[in-house]
């Protein structure tokens, strides 16, 4: 795993206002990600409640019922989705790190700038489709619920948006702290 | 061309570093705009692949997990562990091995075997005058254990990434033997390796002591009961028996041992939710690349290919195992499950190999790959415990690594070390 950068030690070439800027961006974000993780926290926890209900409800109430099974689906989505939005700010996922942790600190840089972008991109991509598909689905019923079909789609929409908003707070921390080096490295370079 | 591209972005994606479930996706994006299909695809993949009821299970077999991980319950069956072997000679190596068999049943997970077994034993075992390769090497082989006993989430993820049509219970019964097997195999060879290097055992604490002990776990083992006879007897599904597992865990360790304060409670679900959230970006991930592979016609190649170089199915098991042995040093278990199963199942199906044990050798040979280096989560995290360079447990390891092996090659041409129990349990 890559660290993740302190922030209080990225900002030392930014001016006071961009730092303080930058600093209510990252607490912002780290919001967000906090009640992302309560998100997927409280889907879990329902989940557990749900299935319960439906053994309860089969044994006890002798009346097994419709709603528990696309209710379990979308609080399963809900779950995956956030839980792996704050898994992107936590730099949490499955990840391979042998190139990144065998080559020099300037490749290592440029490597993980690639990857924050393509995880930018491939949540994008994401985060329209879903939504395209939320909106497609509205005016489909789903049966035993109220909801429609589309709402299925709405929490991957939203958690691919923080995604692409967390990894963009990575690629920011990451470029940050290498600007004064960078600079120093080209001022050596052209003198 | 096309599957050569989604293999070649795949592979290239994950060498730089982006993240399994990512570099799947993107992969996919890519090839779907490659072969002018819409991008839509890739978000109704991605959904009908996460949003499968049959996954529900994992999340609350990992919350059941993770309660009775922080509520204590590795210790009470860690002390039972060392009552019934810890004289023998090995003393605190065999208690590993046999604390693995026991929590690998509540936890189902590798990684949170090693974590708790080998959080407790391996700093011990150095204490009493172990050598730490030794102990870190005995808790990461015996964690492998836990990939096979129920309720292991990794064949859960194998009959969802079956297609959901193998039934998990029949999964959990197979695993069982081949689980047992295991334990008894690396126990041999932790005794050997002990009696060569002199380590010391543990006076026998008496039957009584054994009885106690036994008590006192004996409400953590239940659970394994819970789960497998309630999925049997048909009075629960599987999906079912695991929000039992989460609230009898709940009831045990908060009501009847009082381990579980609600700071810790908040721990378990948030810990929970973080590694069901990024097991289930990979498998939702991995049915877009999945049905991409389908829609190349990549399986019926596989069939083609493996039909014109192989005569019997010992030949393509022993090949394929090979190829999961290979993968499986580089790649973690669970996206190596989630890719290989569309591939090669529909080989071993074509050369009439059961599902099934199929899926037992899929497990056992991926989760050798576990403690393999270049990428073996079990590996570093044992490492880790241990404050020990991963290049030092590997100048001693080769002996667990056979005998891990030689039970992999006896559940391959043995078929029914995986196909007994289900059919004596039908």
């Amino acid at each position: 795993m890559i660290p993740s950068s302190n922030p209080e030690s990225q900002h030392e070439g930014a001016s006071p206002a961009e730092q303080h800027s930058s600093n209510s961006v990252d607490l912002a974000l780290n919001k967000l990600a906090a009640w992302s993780m309560h998100l997927a926290v409280f889907a879990l926890v329902a989940i557990v409640g749900v299935q319960a209900w439906q053994v309860f409800a089969r044994y006890v109430l002798n009346d097994t019922p419709d709603w528990t099974e696309p209710a379990s689906s979308l609080l399963l989505v809900t779950l995956m989705s956030f839980s792996a939005a704050a898994g992107v700010q936590q730099q949490s996922h499955f990840r391979f790190d042998l190139l990144l942790q065998n080559c020099s600190a300037i490749w290592a840089l440029r490597l993980s700038l690639i990857v924050q972008l393509l995880v930018v991109a491939s949540s994008a991509v994401l985060a329209i489709a879903a939504f395209r598909l939320y909106l497609d689905g509205l005016a489909i019923k789903q049966a035993g619920v109220a909801w429609s079909q589309g709402m299925n789609y709405l929490p991957l929409a939203i958690a691919c948006i923080l995604m692409c908003l967390f990894s963009l707070q990575h690629f920011r921390k990451a470029l940050a702290p290498t600007k004064a080096p960078l600079e120093q490295t080209n001022t050596a370079a052209s003198s | 061309m096309s599957i050569a591209l989604l293999f070649l972005t795949f592979f290239a994606a994950l060498a730089i570093g982006l993240p399994v479930a990512f570099a799947l996706a993107f992969a996919g994006a890519l090839v779907l705009l490659t072969l002018d299909l819409p991008l839509l695809t890739l978000a109704q993949q991605l959904l009908s692949g996460g949003s499968s009821t049959s996954l529900l299970a994992i999340p609350l077999f990992v919350l059941a997990g993770e309660l009775m991980m922080r509520g204590g319950l590795s210790e009470r069956l860690i002390a039972f562990a060392s009552a019934l072997v810890g004289h023998i000679r090995g003393g605190l190596g065999q208690v590993s091995i046999l604390s693995s068999l026991f929590f690998g049943g509540v936890s189902g997970s590798a990684i949170a075997d090693v974590s708790a077994v080998g959080g407790a034993m391996i700093p011990q075992m150095v204490k009493r005058g172990f050598h730490t390769d030794f102990a870190v090497n005995v808790c990461i082989t015996a964690a492998l254990v836990a990939l096979l006993v129920p309720p292991s989430h990794n064949l859960i993820l194998y009959s969802a990434a079956a297609g959901g049509g193998i039934s998990i219970a029949d999964l959990f019964a197979a695993g069982i033997l081949p689980a047992l097997l295991m334990t008894l195999s690396l126990m041999i060879t932790g005794w050997l390796i002990a009696r060569k290097r002199g380590y010391a055992v543990e006076p026998f604490p008496g039957v009584q002591a054994i009885l106690l002990r036994m008590i006192a776990a004996l409400p953590a083992m239940l659970l394994i009961l819970l789960i497998f006879v309630g999925i049997k007897a048909g009075i629960f599904t599987a999906i079912e028996s695991a929000a039992m597992a989460v609230l009898y865990a709940l009831a045990l360790t908060a009501l009847v041992y009082r381990s579980l304060p609600l700071t810790v409670l908040w721990e378990a679900l948030q810990g929970a939710a973080k590694t069901s959230g990024t097991i289930l970006l990979v498998i939702a991930a991995a049915s877009v690349f999945g049905w991409l592979l389908a829609y190349l016609q990549v399986p019926a190649l596989a069939v083609a290919g493996l039909k014109a170089i192989a005569s019997s199915s010992w030949s393509v098991l022993l090949m394929i195992v090979l190829v999961l042995l290979v993968l499986g040093t580089f790649m973690d278990l669970a996206p190596m499950i989630l890719i290989c199963t569309p591939i090669f199942l529909p080989v071993a199906k074509a050369f009439s190999i059961d599902p099934i044990h199929f899926g037992v050798v899929l497990i056992l040979a991926g989760g050798i790959g576990l403690i393999t280096p270049p990428v073996g989560s079990v590996l570093f995290v044992g490492a880790a415990i241990g404050k020990i360079e991963v290049s030092e447990t590997l100048k001693s390891i080769w002996p667990f690594y056979l005998s891990a092996l030689v039970v992999l090659l006896l559940v391959v041409f043995v078929p029914a070390i995986s196909l007994w129990l289900p059919a004596l349990l039908k």
